[in-house]
């Protein structure tokens, strides 16, 4: 039996990355090549906090209540395990950026630091480079590159109200922005990880939701509703045990946790049972149908129906099919997405069988 | 034997009337899965004592002043 020597654990979010542009980068891209890449990675919710939870817990935010921004006040600790604790057990020294403390659990982190302001980002790095440098121990560590969200803020939020039609009507000029913005966090990325001898390492980046140009009324970027270019992320896994690989299988944010439990021969605290299943059977070639299981809970001003402690848009997705349940108004969406990607076309009430499938896959979830 | 997994409830015919008015054009098929759903939400609501609505006012202001400083919120 091979005996598995302890790795340092890199985890990077890329905040609200979209998966069909991190490709297209100059450094994720080639990063991608090298990697097992997941292009289909559906977030629990289009907010950070619903979105940081589940990947952390590995089972989505209706169980651990961490469900809204509001949400991670009420986080259930004894529903789950954290991945943080998991490797902190295992002697790790565990760092963190984060942008926020309601977005990224505090728990088990040795260090953990808060910071928004994007001049003071690189000092900070520099700063916890050091203390992973004289640590001691292996490490598990996570940054939050927000250039994204940091950029969407100030050139989208602060500009547009969600109902501002004209943000609506410049699509093209909002995914060129989108682009400029996503090279500041590629670049960023790339001199990070410079800093890292990383043939010691396992390295995850991800980012924790999508975003939208505007092509549908009423999201400006992310967390009003409920479609899947907000929802869409990705997950690339990169090290000696990952090999070049690129699946577009659907898959969960809360498969990334025990992934990395899986391959680091941790196993998995018996007394929880987590929602997300380790990715490395697909990686190995088994070609299996995940579901994915999303909630939005949309903040005052952002949603004709806000309901910033509680999500009222749910919804489930496989490889072809995705359902929508509005709880506002009690209406279903049903979307066939082989041949309707864009969720143009609503099929719900047409009198096909996988509408009744798709309900009962939701409302297993939610009953 | 069994136990009976179903059992009846009666409630006011004005009342079903207007709840069968509810569900027309929604994913409900009949007056019974709307009448389950609607007691499964009661039910959640009150097996749930710390919900997002139950946040002290000072819990509440900690949210909204991160809300803030990420910009989500004016």
């Amino acid at each position: 039996m091979l005996i598995k020597m302890p790795k340092n654990i890199i985890l990077i979010t890329a905040d609200a990355l979209r998966p069909d542009v991190a490709v297209h980068l100059p450094f994720l891209g080639k990063l991608v090549s090298k990697s097992s890449f997941f292009s289909n990675v559906f977030s629990y919710q289009n907010n950070s906090t619903g979105a940081f939870y589940s990947i952390f817990s590995g089972i989505y935010g209706n169980k651990s209540e961490a469900n809204s921004y509001f949400g991670s006040l009420n986080f259930k600790k004894d529903r789950c395990k954290l991945l943080t604790q998991y490797f902190k057990e295992q002697g790790y020294f565990t760092l963190a950026h984060s942008m926020s403390d309601i977005i990224l659990p505090r728990e088990h982190f040795d260090a953990y630091y808060c910071e928004l302001d994007e001049e003071k980002i690189p000092a900070l790095y520099d700063r916890m480079l050091y203390e992973l440098k004289h640590c001691g121990k292996n490490f598990f560590v996570h940054f939050h590159v927000a250039l994204i969200h940091t950029r969407i803020i100030e050139n989208v939020a602060k500009k547009f109200k969600y109902k501002d039609k004209e943000y609506y009507e410049q699509v093209e000029k909002n995914k060129e922005n989108y682009f400029q913005y996503a090279l500041e966090a590629d670049a960023r990325i790339q001199h990070l990880l410079e800093q890292f001898d990383l043939r010691s390492c396992i390295l995850v980046i991800y980012s924790d939701h999508g975003t939208t140009y505007g092509e549908k009324f009423g999201e400006r970027f992310y967390g009003s509703l409920c479609y899947d270019d907000t929802l869409r992320t990705f997950a690339l896994f990169y090290g000696a045990d990952f090999p070049a690989f690129c699946s577009d299988l659907v898959v969960r944010g809360v498969d990334i946790m025990p992934t990395l439990l899986d391959v680091m021969n941790i196993e998995e605290d018996g007394k929880t049972i987590m929602d997300g299943k380790s990715l490395v059977p697909l990686i190995k070639g088994k070609k299996e149908e995940r579901v994915a299981f999303s909630e939005v809970a949309p903040l005052q001003g952002s949603s004709d129906y806000p309901s910033p402690k509680k999500p009222n848009i749910h919804a489930v997705r496989t490889n072809y099919w995705k359902l929508l349940f509005y709880r506002s108004t009690n209406t279903y969406e049903l979307y066939d997405l082989k041949n309707d990607s864009h969720e143009d076309k609503n099929l719900i009430n047409r009198g096909l069988a996988v509408e009744g499938e798709m309900k009962r896959l939701l409302h297993k979830h939610l009953d | 034997m069994d136990k009976k997994r179903y059992t009846t409830i009666t409630i006011p015919s004005p009342l079903a009337n207007k709840l069968k008015e509810r569900i027309e054009g929604t994913g409900f098929h009949s007056l019974s899965s709307y009448v389950c759903y609607i007691l499964r939400q009661v039910l959640a609501h009150s097996s749930s004592p710390k919900s997002g609505e139950a946040l002290s006012p000072q819990e509440e202001e900690k949210i909204k002043e991160n809300l803030r400083s990420l910009g989500y919120v004016d």
